[in-house]
């Protein structure tokens, strides 16, 4: 595991599959082909992203980046710092665009094209940099795992699970008591090797939001316009009932909340 | 009603908000609050007055090196851009804010200070508790234009009822209280830049920040008792 990020990737391998439900808010059930691609086996920390706010600040702004409680990355007068015990918690109160940014900061220090071009608000996911999972990615790989929404932290959350949560630990502001993330990897993996697939936070993925259609789709990435993009996976916010595979919201690019974070992909 | 406030006047105007029950059922004498927030220029006086442009206090306040702010950082001092003399001061943390309200106080002849929560919603909501500070209809591109990316001049919106502006949207505000479950954390008030939903702007709405955070969508205003006694 490389010493700047404290995540590992899971490969996927190219396949077909159905992604969708009956629901409507997740219909038409259809059919995608994917390429082959890889997908980070738990969040972003805190941690992780504190060493690309430290090292490149100047690749975000404070409308990307939220410091006002509850936050685990704080700005002080000699710039980002993490609070006391945040490390490993995921990073929160990050738009779609600082994501974004901290991909292509991922990418330059492994010596991958960055995908993203955060001023112009353009992407090309032709090039083999790290970029957010498009949301048949996120689908597909959450299928793979089948991990239980039960054992998940949502609103339904075990008590064992509610444990974790920052407010019980004092971290973060969260208040104690009060509904929080855990920190990443602390939940065991599913039968892919993903941790925290659902619950925990809302996942920011890489497509815009758009209608789903019923005819089958290679590599689809989401509609061609808007400012609305997909988050996956519920959080600790949602009833377990409501968390599922194909669950899709969306999300204002530019929101800030302590319910979305994200994970990375790449091709493979 | 007060007039246009002069962006260059270097100490604060206050408006005086009558004495009455607080929210939370306290009874007030009155205070002064400063018409808008302490501007850049403002600071900027202290700063020199203070010693401290030359080695700036990081317990205090952090400017960034970039220019739009007002104060830059520039070789382990602090500079003024003068063209931006009327954006309200931020990078000014909660103690910071308090720094300056003490280096205030005898050069407006009252104790000075921040306002808590409460006093802030009062004068920004008067007896009547509106939901922001100009009533209760929240127009977007007076109390924060979506087209913004950081502050904007002092002055931007209509005085209320007390004659006191900019209390909703530009910039969060500093109250003097602490969180009740966020050690280190103090209230902030009013929504910023930075927010977008209507409910963070309600004069009923309180978030917490770090109290050593220095950034550019937290700034403060002073509240100003009476000359003859506390006030508060």
């Amino acid at each position: 595991m490389a010493e700047h990020r404290k995540f590992a990737l899971v490969p996927f391998g190219e396949r077909t599959l159905t992604v969708g439900s009956s629901d409507p808010s997740a219909g038409p059930a259809h059919e995608v082909t994917l390429d082959a691609f890889a997908l980070a086996d738990r969040c972003v920390s805190a941690g992780d992203f504190h060493a690309f706010l430290r090292e490149a600040p100047q690749d975000v702004d404070h409308t990307m980046v939220d410091c006002i409680d509850p936050a685990f990355v704080v700005h002080r007068a000699d710039g980002f710092a993490l609070r006391p015990g945040c490390a490993d918690f995921p990073m929160i109160q990050i738009s779609f665009w600082a994501a974004a940014a901290y991909c292509n900061w991922l990418s330059r220090t492994e010596g991958r094209e960055a995908v993203y071009d955060v001023t112009a608000r353009t992407a090309d996911l032709d090039l083999d940099g790290y970029r957010l999972p498009t949301e048949a990615e996120w689908e597909a790989a959450c299928r793979a795992g089948a991990p239980d929404p039960a054992a998940c932290n949502s609103a339904d959350a075990s008590p064992a699970c509610r444990a974790l949560r920052a407010g019980e630990l004092g971290t973060g502001a969260f208040p104690p008591g009060s509904p929080g993330p855990v920190p990443v990897g602390s939940l065991p993996a599913d039968g892919a090797g993903l941790h925290e697939m659902l619950g925990n936070l809302r996942e920011w993925c890489h497509d815009r939001y758009g209608p789903y259609r019923s005819a089958p789709q290679r590599n689809p990435r989401g509609a061609q316009r808007g400012a609305f993009r997909v988050v996956r996976g519920g959080s600790f916010i949602d009833p377990a009932a409501e968390l599922g595979p194909s669950s899709r919201l969306a999300a204002f690019e530019d929101t800030k909340c302590e319910v979305y974070g994200f994970r990375v992909a790449m091709p493979r | 009603m007060s007039a246009i406030p002069d962006t260059r006047r270097e100490l604060p105007e206050f408006a005086e908000i009558p004495p009455g029950t607080l929210p939370e059922g306290a009874d007030s004498p009155g205070f002064g609050l400063a018409v808008v927030p302490t501007t850049v220029f403002q600071y900027w006086l202290y700063l020199v007055d203070s010693g401290l442009r030359d080695a700036p206090d990081p317990r205090l306040h952090g400017f960034p090196a970039e220019p739009g702010t007002g104060l830059r950082a520039v070789g382990g001092g602090v500079v003024l851009d003068e063209d931006l003399g009327a954006l309200p001061a931020t990078g000014v943390t909660w103690h910071g804010a308090l720094a300056y309200c003490a280096w205030l106080s005898p050069q407006v002849g009252r104790p000075c200070g921040l306002p808590t929560a409460a006093e802030w919603r009062y004068a920004a909501g008067g007896s009547l508790g509106s939901r922001w500070a100009l009533g209760d209809v929240f127009d977007r591109q007076v109390y924060a234009p979506p087209s913004a990316t950081g502050p904007r001049p002092v002055g931007a919106t209509p005085p209320n009822a007390y004659g006191v502006r900019d209390l909703t949207g530009n910039v969060f505000e500093w109250c003097a209280d602490r969180d009740a479950t966020a050690v280190g954390s103090r209230v902030i008030k009013g929504g910023a830049y930075t927010v977008r939903n209507p409910e963070s702007f309600e004069n009923t709405t309180a978030f917490t920040a770090d109290e050593l955070s220095a950034v550019p969508y937290i700034g403060f205003r002073v509240l100003a008792g009476d000359a003859g006694r506390r006030g508060r």
